[in-house]
């Protein structure tokens, strides 16, 4: 054979296929890649703004709504997902359970992308760096701390906290999560919210700060049952100084921002994060109505927090009550504030035997604001604690009414302070009174919940 | 052996001058005292010469003829079996008995249509002799092709090829067929095969319509390959296994189908004409409720709910009152169901003088469908010239453009027949109520009306182009290059005239609304390759083949839309200004590949064979961006072995055994890219500018990879009588690429990555029998069967809804196929209640439909198929029969939960009736109810196997009688040949299936539906029966 011709043309082939991987790569036209993307801290910033936004979008009414529908506060709901909720009998096809624990994981998802990508940014100053890492583990203990009792029976439900709780996303990976104990998440949340209390500025705009992460750990060992750690940590909050109880009793507007801690925030109509709150309450007639037995035992007319309930068909057998508190077009959120740090303070201080007086007066303070007359309401300084306990735990009630925590007390008085707690007719620990996971979230190692709701 | 083992060109004739010296030298040496000459002469029957035919005459012997026909042996006296064997001939042999000194004259007439044994097969980038080919390929000619008429070429494969799944599409004009190579292999990636003509994968994007955001075709997908001529088509060959596929690397692995466009072969100047003409009906009518009948079962529902009174019909959201839809009956049914009518034209030249040939084909195809209004129509012209410009050299040039105008109607979900069968109730008039105080209409337009005003009709232009340039260096070693171009012009028209927009808003002003949808895709390739071929004497030779390929792919599209407009934009004059122009990300991919092969045959009997290629793509993530995938085979042709050659009945005998690697790059384009979703696209949070991570990256996303092992025996009986072909595969896919819906606590809802297995092993069986072989007679028989088994055996940690199969329920559970129906499961109605009792996971009783309960109830994927072709010739007469089956498989009635169980705003299914009424009824289905609490559940329409039927149907697929006009007849007329034929298709359907068509090859909108619930019918138009008349001339 011709040897010289075949390497001739082997040669040239060769030579003409030598720099060709440049032909087979062609990335996405008109997308911007990750790598080209983050460079600095001003890239970190409009990234962990992101994390916000989806923080914005799952609390601007719309985790607290699903909250609220487990509990005893609203009716039966026009709309099929949420009926399931309001069952205690979620589907793993529910569409909207499983939206919500898209976007709280998307907001922690987020959060945790600043954090890896934080070297890359050569600009970072060392107190951006600090902050930033504690507005990220701000964020994750915030978000797994709803996801935990959302998902998840109570803190105290098993004495080792042994039963099976969440998915902790501490990374940046598609590879699915193993499912934690309860102990373990809420070990991951404390550890998060210290590390957000040890680095977190003091003033952070209307980012999380100091104060957002004492808040948040207040609200956290409140829930474990960790009452003098939650009487600390709202201490330190009320005396911070920052902040001064609002004297409006709707919390719902810029009157009350003298006390809010942490807030979502809505810059105007076309930036609403307000609506699940005012798409669920404010319509004429809501998907998300108050408990009729409920609203007969709170009626007072001396109670300002009751001028906000509207009865709709007085007397009539389609009689509806729904709340005006977020008839306002938009609104900041509050998700931390201070009425929440006397409540848990007052309640605290009561359980773990601590200074009463303090917990009268942070009762009392709150009665003052809630009724036209107070005189006939106030906690007497005599007031023994289980006094005390059943009059912060009514006004608790009507304070943080529709805002999603009756539910979270409710099994915890169950959990932790062993009442026998029950919603229609549903034990607080009965399978269904947690939300059932949507179903992408199983696999070989994560187990969803059990399927058939409260028998 | 020159000539023996492949060449890389069909007419390359040095090497048959080649083969010849080297055959007399071989003589020469031998037995040059005692030689003898034969000088023949090798025809068609139509008495033209034939170039390039095998003559052999033993072992390892064999010569061409040359351009006239002839040949000349010089060969030691004895008595001699020439056999002469030529591709799309069968083999026709002739004993000469020679003495030395002598010349014998012979004349060998070669009948078209050779029996498999003897053919040259196109393997990848080259072509083989059938005998010696290790791997397994099944070919089907163009004849086979265009015998019958089909919506597309690709449907004419059914039963062509044993283990070649082709599902025809449905009645819609150009419909595409789902066609599945030994099981299904794939699950979010592409699981079609690689189409590959003249050299070129082709672009054959079964989504087009969504690639550039148009919905609308939703119902009925652009078919690629419809605008491809069959008629154009010389033959096809399906490749099959790791052997052949190999070669194909990263784009082999759920098969290669090779399509060759005819050349001339004739010599001097031919003409063929053919034409026909057909007319075309539904297999099933769709049997809907008339409005008296689905107003009872309204009352009665509404009486079940426990209401009295009059039945308020706003229960469903209908704004007509009950005494209105008293006095209105329409069948809708009627208003879309038509006749087809369809009529093709293909005139073809043929031409070939010296060193010049030229085929030319001019083809006219309109095919109209029985759904009224719908049609496609092809217009194409292909001219494929081979030119010799020197000894050495070869030059093959193919063209082809066509225009393929769908004229487009809604289908199945988007409205028109499908809306007949569901949202369009029999209470609706033909021409809408209008309600004068709302100023509206309070009942939908008419079907007919948005059919007669709505012009819409997708036309894609497609021009496919190759040039080859081969050329022969010496002896050995030869090179050939080859570019080719397919480009894609795609556009969608959709105007809808003011007319029709009055009927949703009454008070609109404007002219019309058109919109234009196009999208361009060029996708260019080439290789070159160097072959070299050494034969070492006594049946022993060598082959080497070294290759590069380099294939991109560049799509662009918009979307440009006028609000006013008086006709559709591309046929009234809209200036610029007027029109809203939305681009579309464009999008591209490349491979990059070097493969090579390696033959060699021992003593002619023993067949060995390597591959491999090289694949780098630009789908690849970063840390395995090429891929390699080799193969081995061997091929033992027993009947040389004196053992077999002894018994007379056998004729040709092969064993074969291959095994290798090959691979699915059929995804996502842009996958393991991650991506940043930037400031300006996302609303600030807190005024501040945001961005967010939009995809990550997947650096390790490849190919998926699948070894396959294949043996099989092919064997001739008597004289041909028989042949059979008997195959075992083994087919192992791992890394099956999964469209995965991860766990939302990831962050991410979506992520494709490498995380399945999936095996198919079966068995493939074919017999092909000649039953009667007389001089006026001839029976034949063809058979053949595949069995294959799939199963999912890994999807890592993820569970059954990891990918989702939609709302069609089918999901992937390991230990069962791709495309399980994963339902719970129904059980009875309760004869005291009427309600639905369902099953729970372990088999109990229960009132509550809970997607917990969902168990693996059926699959998608038939157990076997298979055809039963016989065909008889009588003197000119030919009839001839093929009935296709499908053995197993389930069929999911996806609409049916609508149109057999809750009563909603939907006309149902006249099987209804057999529905619960009373206490102690047992019937098939529940209670008539307008609340979907009753049936136990909190969501409507919930998915049980209820729905879900054996999809085992046999069909007689085409029923075909032809007469060929006596010589006698023609000599005057000055044609050569003549022929008439009717064609019946789809007349007859044996099932038990209650649905309209048991064949179903679903449009869906995605790969993963695609493959994972082909079959699950979605208000899905059936197939057409047909019958047509046809006339073919040659002069």
């Amino acid at each position: 054979m011709n040897t010289k011709t075949f390497l001739w043309a082997l040669s040239l082939s060769a030579v003409a296929l030598s720099s060709c991987d440049k032909m087979i790569e062609t990335p996405p036209p008109n997308e911007i890649l990750i790598d080209d993307a983050v460079q600095n801290t001003d890239d970190l910033q409009m990234l962990l703004n992101s994390s916000y936004n989806e923080l914005a979008n799952t609390f601007g009414g719309f985790g607290q709504v699903l909250a609220e529908l487990q509990s005893d506060n609203l009716t039966l709901p026009n709309n099929n997902d949420y009926r399931e909720v309001f069952n205690h009998n979620v589907l793993f096809f529910n569409s909207t359970t499983g939206a919500f624990h898209s976007i709280l994981y998307r907001t922690i998802f987020r959060a945790n992308f600043v954090e890896k990508y934080l070297d890359r940014a050569a600009d970072l100053t060392e107190a951006d760096r600090t902050r930033i890492v504690g507005e990220v583990a701000f964020i994750r203990a915030y978000c797994h701390f709803w996801a935990v009792r959302m998902f998840a029976h109570p803190y105290g439900k098993t004495a080792d906290n042994s039963h099976p709780g969440i998915a902790i996303a501490n990374r940046v990976s598609t590879d699915p999560y193993p499912r934690s104990t309860v102990a373990e998440a809420y070990s991951a949340i404390l550890a998060d919210a210290n590390t957000a209390l040890t680095n977190l500025p003091s003033d952070n705009g209307y980012y999380a700060d100091k104060q957002a992460a004492q808040a948040l750990l207040a609200q956290v060992y409140f829930q474990m049952g960790e009452y003098s750690q939650a009487a600390d940590m709202a201490t330190q909050v009320i005396n911070s100084g920052k902040y001064q109880l609002s004297d409006t009793v709707n919390l719902f507007n810029s009157k009350a921002e003298s006390e809010y801690v942490f807030r979502i925030v809505s810059t105007g109509v076309n930036d609403n994060r307000s609506g699940a709150f005012n798409g669920n309450y404010a319509p004429g007639t809501p998907t998300c109505q108050m408990d009729l037995a409920l609203y007969s035992n709170v009626k007072d007319a001396n109670d300002k927090r009751c001028a906000m309930l509207v009865e709709a068909n007085a007397g009539a057998a389609n009689m509806f009550v729904k709340s005006s508190a977020f008839d306002a077009q938009f609104f900041d959120v509050p998700l931390l504030y201070l009425t929440q740090m006397h409540l848990i303070r007052a309640e605290s201080l009561a359980l773990s035997g601590g200074d009463l007086s303090v917990a009268i007066a942070d009762a009392n303070a709150l009665i003052s604001r809630a009724y036209t007359d107070p005189s006939g309401e106030f906690l007497a300084g005599s007031s023994s604690p289980s006094e005390v306990l059943s009059k912060v735990r009514s006004e608790r009630r009507m304070e943080l009414l529709f805002q999603g925590d009756r539910i979270h007390e409710v099994k915890r008085l169950g959990a932790v302070e062993g009442v026998n707690m029950f919603i229609r007719g549903h034990r607080w620990d009965c399978d269904g009174m947690i939300l059932q996971f949507p179903i992408v979230e199983r696999t070989s190692i994560f187990e969803i919940n059990p399927t058939g709701g409260c028998k | 052996m020159p000539g023996k083992t492949f060449s890389m060109n069909q007419y390359s004739s040095i090497r048959k001058a080649l083969s010849l010296l080297f055959l007399s030298l071989l003589m020469l040496g031998s037995a040059w005292a005692q030689n003898g000459t034969i000088r023949g002469k090798i025809s068609n029957d139509d008495g033209q010469a034939l170039e390039g035919v095998s003559i052999n005459w033993g072992t390892a012997q064999d010569a061409k003829s040359s351009a006239d026909g002839s040949f000349i042996l010089e060969l030691p006296a004895g008595n001699y079996t020439l056999t002469a064997s030529h591709s799309g001939y069968k083999s026709s042999s002739i004993t000469v008995q020679l003495a030395a000194g002598e010349t014998k004259s012979v004349n060998i007439n070669l009948m078209p249509q050779a029996d498999v044994i003897d053919d040259v097969v196109i393997v990848g980038y080259g072509r083989q002799s059938r005998r010696n080919v290790v791997g397994s390929i099944s070919s089907v000619s163009g004849r086979e092709l265009t015998e019958a008429p089909a919506p597309s070429f690709e449907a004419a494969l059914q039963g062509k090829a044993a283990g070649v799944q082709v599902t025809v599409g449905s009645g819609m004009a150009g419909s595409a067929s789902l066609i599945r190579i030994r099981g299904a292999a794939s699950i979010s990636a592409a699981g079609d095969p690689l189409y590959v003509i003249d050299g070129i994968p082709v672009t054959q994007d079964y989504f087009m319509n969504r690639a550039n955001g148009s919905n609308w075709g939703g119902g009925f997908n652009n078919n690629p390959l419809a605008s491809i001529n069959p008629e154009d088509i010389e033959n096809i060959e399906i490749l099959k296994d790791a052997a052949a596929t190999s070669i194909y690397g990263s784009r082999g692995a759920n098969g290669v189908i090779l399509i060759t466009t005819k050349r001339a072969r004739k010599q001097g100047l031919k003409f063929d004409f053919n034409t026909r003409w057909s007319v075309a009906m539904p297999t099933a009518r769709p049997d809907m409720l008339s409005g008296p009948e689905w107003l009872q079962l309204y009352e009665e529902a509404w009486q079940n709910d426990g209401h009295v009174g009059k039945p308020d019909l706003s229960a469903v959201g209908l704004r007509l009152s009950w005494d209105q839809a008293q006095n209105i009956n329409t069948d809708w049914i009627d208003q879309m169901i038509g006749v087809g009518f369809k009529q093709s034209y293909n005139f073809s030249t043929n031409y070939k003088k010296d060193h010049v040939a030229v085929k030319a084909i001019l083809s006219y195809d309109d095919n109209g469908s029985y759904v009224i209004g719908n049609n496609y129509n092809r217009v194409s012209e292909r001219v494929n010239v081979d030119w010799k410009p020197m000894k050495k050299m070869n030059v093959q040039l193919s063209h082809s453009l066509s225009q393929g105008t769908n004229t487009r109607v809604d289908a199945a979900w988007a409205g028109g027949l499908g809306s007949a069968m569901s949202t369009m109730l029999p209470i609706y008039p033909l021409e809408p109520l209008y309600d004068s105080a709302s100023k509206s209409y309070i009942t939908p337009v008419g079907l007919q009306t948005i059919r007669d005003l709505k012009n819409w009709r997708s036309i894609e232009v497609r021009t496919i182009n190759n040039a080859s340039l081969s050329y022969q260096i010496n002896e050995n070693l030869a090179v050939n290059a080859s570019g080719s171009i397919d480009y894609m012009d795609y556009n969608e028209f959709l105007y809808e005239p003011a007319a029709l927009i009055r009927y949703y808003n009454a008070s609109y002003l404007q002219n019309g609304n058109a919109k234009w949808f196009p999208t361009w895709t060029l996708n260019k390739n080439y290789f070159a390759t160097l072959q070299y071929d050494k034969n070492l004497g006594k049946g022993n030779s060598f082959g080497a083949m070294l290759g590069h390929e380099y294939q991109h792919s560049y799509s662009t599209s918009k979307y440009v839309e006028n609000f006013d407009a008086t006709g559709p934009i591309d046929q009234v004059v809209i200036p610029d200004s007027a029109r809203l122009v939305f681009s579309r990300t464009p999008y591209e991919w490349a491979f990059l590949s070097y493969f090579g092969r390696l033959n060699y045959s021992y003593h002619n009997k023993l067949n060995f064979q390597v591959t491999a290629r090289r694949d780098g793509s630009s789908r690849f993530g970063r840390n395995n961006r090429y891929g390699f995938f080799p193969a081995a085979a061997v091929g033992y042709i027993l009947s040389e072995e004196d053992f077999i050659r002894n018994i007379k009945a056998i004729d040709f005998m092969k064993l074969r055994a291959g095994i290798g690697k090959s691979g699915n790059a059929n995804f996502d384009n842009y996958a393991r890219w991650g991506t940043i979703t930037p400031s300006g696209n996302l609303q600030p949070y807190n005024g501040m500018p945001q961005m967010a991570p939009a995809r990550l990256e997947n650096p390790n996303l490849k190919w998926e990879s699948t070894t396959n092992f294949d043996a099989g025996i092919e064997t001739q009986l008597w004289k041909g009588r028989v042949s059979t072909e008997l195959t075992y595969y083994n087919k192992n896919t791992t890394d099956v690429i999964l469209q995965l819906s991860i766990p939302t606590s990831t962050g991410f809802g979506s992520f494709y990555d490498n995380v399945g297995a999936i095996t198919n092993k079966g068995v493939e069986f074919s017999l092909k029998t000649v039953n009667i072989r007389s001089k006026n007679t001839q029976w034949t028989s063809n058979f053949n069967i595949a069995r294959n088994y799939n199963e999912i055996t890994s999807i890592g940690v993820y569970t059954e809804d990891a990918v989702s199969g939609g709302t069609n329920d089918t999901r992937v559970v390991v230990g069962q196929p791709v495309g399980t129906n994963f339902l719970v499961r129904f059980s009875h109605v309760d004869p005291q209640t009427g309600a639905p009792v369902y099953l729970d996971k372990d088999g109990n009783e229960t009132y509550s439909w809970d997607p917990d309960n969902r168990v693996a109830v059926g699959n998608v994927l038939p157990k076997a198929f298979g055809s039963f072709n016989n065909v008889f010739n009588y003197k000119n007469f030919e009839l001839s029969a093929t009935v296709y089956f499908n053995i197993g498989g389930s069929i999911y009635e996806s609409s049916v939960k609508r149109q057999l169980s809750l009563m909603t705003d939907w006309n149902m299914d006249r099987r209804v009736l057999d529905r619960w009424q009373q206490p102690g009824d047992n019937a098939l289905y529940p209670k008539m109810t307008l609340n979907t609490f009753n049936h136990g559940s909190t969501t409507p329409w919930i998915n049980t196997d209820l729905w879900l039927q054996d999809g085992s149907f046999a069909r007689l697929r085409n029923l075909m009688f032809s007469y060929n006009m006596p010589k006698a007849w023609l000599t005057k007329t000055g044609f050569e040949a003549a022929k008439v034929t009717l064609v019946g298709i789809n007349l007859l359907t044996w099932t038990q299936y209650t649905g309209l068509d048991p064949e179903i090859a679903r449009d869906f909108e995605n790969p993963t539906d695609r493959n994972m619930s082909g079959s699950i019918t979605y208000l899905t138009p059936p197939q057409e029966k047909s019958i047509s008349l046809a006339l073919n001339l040659s002069f």
